[in-house]
């Protein structure tokens, strides 16, 4: 595998021709687009140290899961070759992102620059509706939750149960109900809600307020990741603009303004910051954090929505779903459907919208895009990232977020919407943020880190995932040193199947993670890993019968 | 559709339950086998360890017809409640292939120590991997290697040998509410730990080792004392305190080795107090009386059962001859049954003899675990501050024979022997002990001077010393018997030994008097008679008939249910 | 189970004649053999089936002439020590409980050493009452008891065949060598 010191003197032909490669096999409705993107853009000068670095990583056992940052910046392309369908970002409106802005001008946007900016019109709108018109709204829209497993989050607020409503048409009073923001963005390779926290905090803090306007929801607490000190502080500066302006506090929703439902709405919002368990990322566990106790996800049913925070009905989305409310209501879920794409599946459900993908790994511009979904992988890489790095092969994919399992090499016109689960033998989109592998990433190694990562973060309560995942670190990490036998690699298969993938042998879907990622690396790359180890060999005895002896 | 009462079909077999019930739950009940670890009736449910993951299929509301409940999943039956016509399995294809998976999981941490592992022979770990398990390992790797602690005053942890099923956690939250236990780490590196300083040492401390289904947490009172199988268990009765706990005890070879609690959810649930746990010990107490004794020149001398007998009757008699009174002094430790025939025998010298109930001991006041649970609350688990097992029972008992407020308690049984004045009608006094700890008073010794002295008792006390007679007795585990407790329940317990040396019932003392006295006093005059056997049950049934009053120990006395049969682990094979 | 008529064979031997009704022939050919085996014992003759015990001992033999084959012969027992010279038993009461003459003794208690949680505080085979039937042997997990090919053991009184953990340990020194674990 060391290629080093032949390819540095040849660097330039090589980058000629692979440059060439991706054109002659790019998808035929792409090809001239991305033509246009290749000369107009220019590369990343790469530096002698830069290369040095890269050898050194080639060399090295672990597998980068980071995008490198000491890369040397790409300016911006002179002509656009990518818009969104909406014409113009909708949840980076106020975040310079590539391919639209250089990310360099990037600043928290202030509760003034918010509202300057147009913020808190969907607020306005939402109170002058009535609750359950904004739920329909939003369900009408199909808004699928960003968090990974794409569940309708209207669908999802009308799990809460039902209020009756006097003759006058009063609603009776709900008693507590709790939303719980799901900000604990601990999938490697994920990095889309720390964007928006960091830089457009109160986007995220409109659409908690729309949402708990919709629900009748009077507290709101965002489970904010431990790792995330930064993020924790900016909201909570935000929240304190937010109270300080009469969005949240006892006086109401946007200062006491009068709601369609009669009377104003008041909203209470925490941050909650979590110790950095990434299994508390579970709905149920974040709740279990929230109350306080050990991350250990509960047993369902009772689903949250009727039993959750401290016993009472508890809405639980993600940071990048409640973002959307904001812009869903202000321009109705109409204009929302025309993003993004319909399913491919009869009677499918569609995946309507932008998503922010953050892409890492071996690309030239990793960072955080938003597109409307349905993207394929290579207009993300080869057009937003502008390319592999170093204009390597593509290899494969973690389809979003590393629980969801890999992209292969022939999958690199995967479109990025929620029905890739489906199509290309992974687990769903997940977080819809790749990490990207080039031609030399050695699979066995990304296997086996990513069983650490499962192994170091699994809740230890359910026995197949506590044990199992050990175990199946421990195998690969033994294949990987070469010590493995064939017999070995069919036990990892074995384990990655039993652990979590027989349906409800966990509480929760870590193992299943856990059991996706390393069964589709090890089915898709078999032969890497074949390569690995030693052959078994089953000793076979010829016997003759009874009937030969006599 | 709906039958008149719920069924579901487990395993082929349709079984009736009550709505609520989980499937596991009337699993349970109708002794269908359902592998289980986590699971326990008095706590919580988790559903984590996994294994009693089965396959349920549930009719369409709609259509009537079978589908898959859960979409196909595996469903943990403890947690799953049991909805009429359901089609449950637990030896399914899937079910057994992941009860397959989940032992081989368990098993891959786990050492393979059970030669020394206390646990073995009544280890889940060990029947389930017999009957669920495979027969190989396939795990080369190097297994978790976590540490021995020592968690309180009597229980020790080996990390090593958990399995996580949370019980023991579970159990300090829900039901002593003190929290000491905690899970600590995270994966297959997390273990039970307590906090640092704060051991476990609540009253409630032993039954987390019950409750281990493994051997992680072990008695360190019963530490590597004996295997299991060769413990035999005999039925009882909490000996030492007014709660009537229900027990098992534990022996082997005449030993007691340990004391666990017996199940019932009207008294004790699943739970017994550590006191109860190790108050065992003074049946094996070197202070134990082995041989009647008689005084001599002052001192005891050590004599034989016929000879104190005849001098104990004769005793007993002269005192009336003189016209004085005889009083039996009958403790609370001992059964109803034995104070009804050693009342008997007082009364058979003394129509009129004084009948009182012995010291009562008390200790601190009633509590209630969970820490403010109500008292009537079907989880609260009550320690009752009352220290003897049978006040109630022996008072009942002797109430039927002298009347209603006729026995004396122990401070007016004092007066009545002289205490304060000096002078009493009473000149001879049967005493019975059977305390786990010396108990004779100042003033008690004060008042037996002058007078005629039988003493009855299991150690060896002041009070022994200053008798006339002293006649060894036997412990609970020695004798059968009922005591009645605080709630004036009545229960029954069996006997477990053989009686240390030359130790008897009282029951049979009292047996053996009355027959002596039947004789005239004297044994050579009693021929070929012979006095009764002490069986507690024949004389429930005798109580009952000769006094009204009495009639609760033919219709009220709870006695211990029968194990339930086990299954034979080994199936007979047709040759 | 009955014979199928087919395999019964009738087997109708001749009457004896009135010579062979004496027997007189086969009384002189047994005697005859007597007679050899009473001359040419004497001694150490060659039919002598007497072994010079103790000069002559069964280990010596070969195992078709009445020897004993060393890795299956069932003598006394011996606890092993592990390669630190300690005992190796660490107190399962496998052997008690498998032992059908109950003549295996054990107490146990927590081991001194930090490798091994228990170990036998008192082990004692009680040699009179063992019937030799190797089961202890083969339920022991750590390979601790074993039997020897030691089979003459001697004692005074039945207190001394009562085998304690010092006799049982020092039995292996004594044979370690001849029969390795």
């Amino acid at each position: 595998m060391n290629k080093s010191a032949s390819q540095l003197g040849s660097r330039k032909a090589g980058k000629e021709s692979s440059r060439g490669t991706p054109a002659r096999d790019a998808p035929i409705g792409n090809g001239p687009r991305l033509a246009r993107v290749r000369i107009s853009v220019s590369r990343p000068r790469l530096s002698h140290g830069t290369l040095e670095t890269r050898k050194k990583h080639r060399g090295a056992r672990r597998v980068r899961l980071i995008p490198d940052a000491r890369k040397a910046r790409p300016t911006l392309g002179t002509a656009m070759s990518y818009t969104l369908k909406a014409g113009q970002p909708i949840l980076t409106k106020r975040i310079p992102c590539w391919p639209f802005a250089d990310p360099k001008g990037r600043h928290v946007v202030s509760y003034d620059e918010y509202v300057r900016s147009g913020g808190y019109e969907g607020l306005r709108k939402a109170l002058s509706m009535k609750p359950d018109s904004v739920t329909e709204e939003v369900k009408k829209s199909v808004l699928r939750g960003r968090g990974g497993a794409g569940f309708p989050t209207g669908l999802k607020w009308t799990f809460l149960p039902k209020l009756t409503t006097d003759e006058s048409g009063v609603e009776a009073d709900p008693g507590a109900r709790y939303l719980a923001i799901n900000a604990d963005e601990s999938e490697p390779g994920t990095f889309k809600d720390r964007l928006l926290m960091d830089f457009d905090p109160h986007l995220v803090l409109e659409g908690i307020a729309i949402c708990c306007y919709a629900c009748r929801i009077r507290t709101a607490f965002i489970f904010i990741r431990g790792e995330y000190h930064h993020q924790a502080h900016v909201l909570e500066t935000a929240i304190k603009e937010a109270y300080e302006n009469g969005i949240f506090g006892g006086k109401g929703l946007l200062g006491g303004t009068a709601t369609g439902r009669g009377g104003p709405f008041a909203v209470e919002c925490h941050v909650h910051r979590g110790a950095g368990a990434y299994i508390c990322g579970e709905e149920t566990a974040l709740l279990e954090a929230l109350e306080g106790k050990r991350g250990w996800p509960r047993i369902k049913p009772p689903f949250p929505a009727i039993k959750g925070l401290f016993g009472r009905p508890t809405i639980i989305n993600n940071v990048e779903t409640v973002a959307h409310l904001p812009s869903i209501v202000e321009h109705g879920s109409e204009w929302f459907t025309r993003q993004g794409v319909a399913s491919t599946f009869p009677n499918g459900m569609a995946s309507y919208g932008t998503k922010l993908m953050g892409v890492s790994g071996h690309v030239n511009r990793p960072g955080c895009y938003e597109c409307d979904l349905g993207i394929p992988l290579r207009t993300l890489v080869e057009e937003h990232c502008q390319g592999m790095r170093g204009g390597k092969k593509f290899k494969g994919a973690i389809a979003g977020g590393i629980s969801m399992g890999i992209l292969g090499p022939d999958q690199y016109e995967a479109e990025m919407d929620f029905d890739i689960g489906r199509k290309h033998n992974v687990l769903g989109l997940g977080t819809a943020c790749p990490t990207v592998f080039d031609q030399d990433t050695d699979m066995v190694a990304v296997a086996r880190n990513i069983a650490r990562f499962f192994k170091h973060e699994s809740c230890g309560q359910c026995t197949p995932c506590r044990e199992g995942s050990g175990w199946l670190y421990q195998l690969l990490g033994r294949i990987e040193e070469g010590h493995g036998r064939t017999k070995d690699l069919d036990l990892t298969l074995e384990i990655a199947t039993s652990m979590g993938s027989m349906p409800g042998t966990t509480i929760c879907g870590l193992a299943d993670g856990n059991n996706w990622a390393v069964r589709t690396i090890i089915n898709k790359y078999r032969a890497e890993f074949e390569a690995r180890v030693r052959p078994t060999f089953v000793p076979i005895r010829m016997t003759v019968g009874a009937m030969a002896k006599g | 559709m709906s039958s008149p009462t719920p069924t579901i079909t487990i395993n082929g077999v349709r079984r009736p339950f009550s709505p609520g019930q989980t499937i596991l739950q009337v699993a349970n009940a109708a002794g269908v086998e359902v592998p289980q670890y986590c699971y326990h009736d008095g706590l919580s449910v988790v559903a984590s360890c996994r294994i009693c993951l089965c396959e349920v299929w549930s009719p369409n509301p709609r259509t009537g017809a079978l589908e898959p409940f859960m979409g196909g999943k595996l469903v943990p039956s403890c947690q799953q409640t049991a909805s009429d016509g359901m089609v449950v399995h637990t030896d399914s294809p899937k079910a057994v292939a992941n009860q397959k998976a989940v032992m081989e999981y368990l098993l891959i941490n786990h050492p393979l120590d059970c030669p020394v592992c206390d646990q073995s022979g009544e280890c889940f770990l060990q029947d389930y991997s017999y009957q669920y398990g495979r027969g190989v390992s396939r795990f080369q790797e190097e297994k978790v290697k976590q540490p021995k602690k020592d968690l309180g005053n009597h229980v020790l942890l080996y990390s090593d040998r958990c399995i996580m099923c949370t019980r023991c956690v579970r159990f300090t939250r829900e039901v002593t509410g003190t929290g000491e236990l905690m899970v600590m780490g995270r994966g297959n590196k997390e273990e039970i730990d307590v906090f640092p300083g704060i051991p476990i040492n609540n009253e409630l401390s032993g039954n987390v080792i019950d409750l281990c289904p493994v051997g992680a947490l072990l008695d360190k009172d019963f530490l590597f004392q004996q295997r299991v199988w060769y413990l035999k268990e005999t039925p009882s009765i909490d000996p030492i305190t007014a709660s009537g706990d229900n027990i098992w005890i534990h022996h082997n070879e005449g030993k007691i080795h340990r004391v666990k609690p017996r199940e019932n959810p009207r008294v004790n649930k699943w739970w017994i107090t550590d006191e109860v746990r190790y108050g065992w010990k003074f049946v094996h107490s070197a202070d134990r009386l082995g041989a009647p004794a008689r005084k001599q020149y002052g001192y005891p001398a050590q004599s034989d059962f016929p000879r104190a007998y005849e001098i104990a009757v004769a005793g007993l008699r002269r005192a009336v001859e003189d016209g004085g009174r005889v009083a039996l002094l009958a403790s609370p430790m001992i059964a109803c049954e034995e104070a009804y025939l050693l009342a008997q025998v007082v009364r058979e010298i003394d129509r009129e003899a004084v009948l009182a109930v012995g010291p009562v001991p008390v200790k601190g006041s009633d509590r209630v675990y969970p820490p403010g649970a109500s008292e009537d609350d079907p989880r609260a688990f009550k320690v009752h501050a009352e220290k003897a097992p049978n006040a109630r029972g022996v008072r009942r008992v002797l109430e039927a024979l002298a009347g209603p407020g006729q026995v004396l308690d122990f401070e007016a049984f004092l007066r009545a022997m002289g205490k304060g004045t000096g002078s009493s009608g009473v000149r001879a006094a049967l005493v019975t002990g059977n305390y786990p700890s010396a108990w004779t008073t100042p003033e008690l010794l004060g008042c037996l001077g002058g007078k005629f002295i039988v003493a009855i008792d299991t150690l060896a006390g002041p009070h022994v010393d200053a008798a006339d007679i002293s006649l060894p007795a036997a412990t609970f585990a020695e004798k059968s018997g009922t005591f009645e407790n605080a709630r004036g329940m009545i229960q029954s317990f069996e006997r477990a030994l053989t009686a240390f040396e030359g130790a008897r019932p009282e029951g049979q003392i009292a047996f053996d008097l009355l027959h002596l006295i039947a004789c005239g006093g004297e044994y050579e005059r009693a021929g070929a008679t012979r006095p009764e056997v002490y069986d507690a049950a024949d004389i429930r049934s005798r109580m009952a008939a000769e006094h009204e009053t009495l009639g609760v120990f033919a219709s009220a006395v709870g006695h211990p249910a029968p194990r339930p049969q086990a299954r034979p682990d080994m199936r007979l094979v047709e040759i | 189970m009955a014979i199928p008529a087919n395999q019964i064979t009738n087997v109708n031997p001749s009457p004896l004649n009135r010579l062979e009704s004496a027997y007189l022939p086969e009384i002189f050919k047994g005697f005859g053999t007597t007679m050899r085996h009473f001359f040419t014992s004497f001694g150490q003759g060659p039919t002598s089936r007497t072994m010079q015990y103790p000069e002559e001992r069964r280990e010596n033999l070969p195992v078709e002439e009445g020897g004993i084959n060393a890795s299956n012969f069932r003598g006394v027992h011996r606890l092993n020590r592990d390669e630190d010279g300690r005992v190796r038993c660490v107190a399962c009461m496998m052997c008690p409980t498998i032992c059908p003459a109950r003549c295996i003794h054990i107490e146990a208690a927590e081991a001194p050493w930090d490798d091994r949680e228990k170990y036998p505080k008192k082990f004692e085979i009680d040699e009179l009452r063992c019937i030799f039937c190797g089961m202890c042997e083969e339920a022991c997990p750590v390979d601790a008891i074993e039997l020897t090919t030691e089979y003459d053991i001697v004692g005074l009184s039945r207190q001394e065949m009562v085998f304690d953990k010092e006799k049982l340990l020092h039995i292996h020194d004594l044979t370690i060598g001849k029969k390795p674990m």
